[in-house]
């Protein structure tokens, strides 16, 4: 699954440390989803929208 | 929580654990008269202390703080490379059983076969081991 997250965090200088410290997970599974390798689960998708006061549907796209 | 506060929470499971190791290394010594005792209870407590200190702690003692634990850890990456690395170990772990035993048995190979609890160790963790390390590598 495509996503902006890597733009998204850079645009309000978070590291992903910082991004993962927020969320509550791993800075690794921040590195796994920005490189789209990892798709997160349903109530992460939904932390993260919040995070970035957007909708899920803003942040992913699904492959076509 | 300062580390003093951290280190007195460990003394319940510090206790028990040494109360079972003596006891384990006492049930070693009893199991094995021809042994030196005092020996064999001081080496096997030695050995399962910290094993059962650390077991005691997260099962017993600090049940809720594991629990959070686990429960933070739901949506890491991690979580899932190992769901997906115990799938793959138990998969590989009947097929690969069952390779074990046939070639034992069709070429009379006394360490293949029968298989033991050493085989399925081995292959178990050997197979979770590699799965999980190359989900990592590959996730990064």
């Amino acid at each position: 699954m495509d996503n902006r997250l890597t733009h998204l965090r850079s645009e309000r200088g978070l590291s992903q440390a910082a991004l993962a410290e927020l969320l509550g997970v791993s800075r690794q599974t921040i590195i796994s989803i920005e490189r789209g390798r990892f798709d997160p689960s349903l109530p992460l998708a939904f932390k993260l929208a919040a995070t970035f006061e957007t909708t899920i549907e803003a942040i992913f796209t699904p492959d076509r | 929580m300062s580390l003093i506060l951290r280190l007195r929470s460990w003394v319940p499971a510090i206790a028990a654990g040494l109360v079972l190791a003596v006891a384990a290394g006492a049930a070693y010594a009893w199991r094995n008269p021809g042994q030196p005792r005092l020996l064999s209870i001081v080496i096997m407590a030695i050995l399962t202390w910290p094993v059962l200190t650390i077991a005691l702690q997260m099962l017993v003692f600090d049940r809720r703080a594991t629990d959070a634990e686990i429960d933070r850890a739901k949506d890491d990456v991690e979580r899932a490379w190992f769901q997906e690395a115990g799938a793959t170990a138990f998969v590989t772990l009947i097929g690969g059983l069952i390779c074990v035993q046939a070639l034992g048995d069709a070429f009379r190979i006394p360490w293949l076969s029968p298989i033991g609890l050493t085989h399925v160790l081995v292959l178990g963790l050997g197979t979770f081991a590699l799965s999980y390390l190359w989900l990592r590598r590959r996730g990064r």
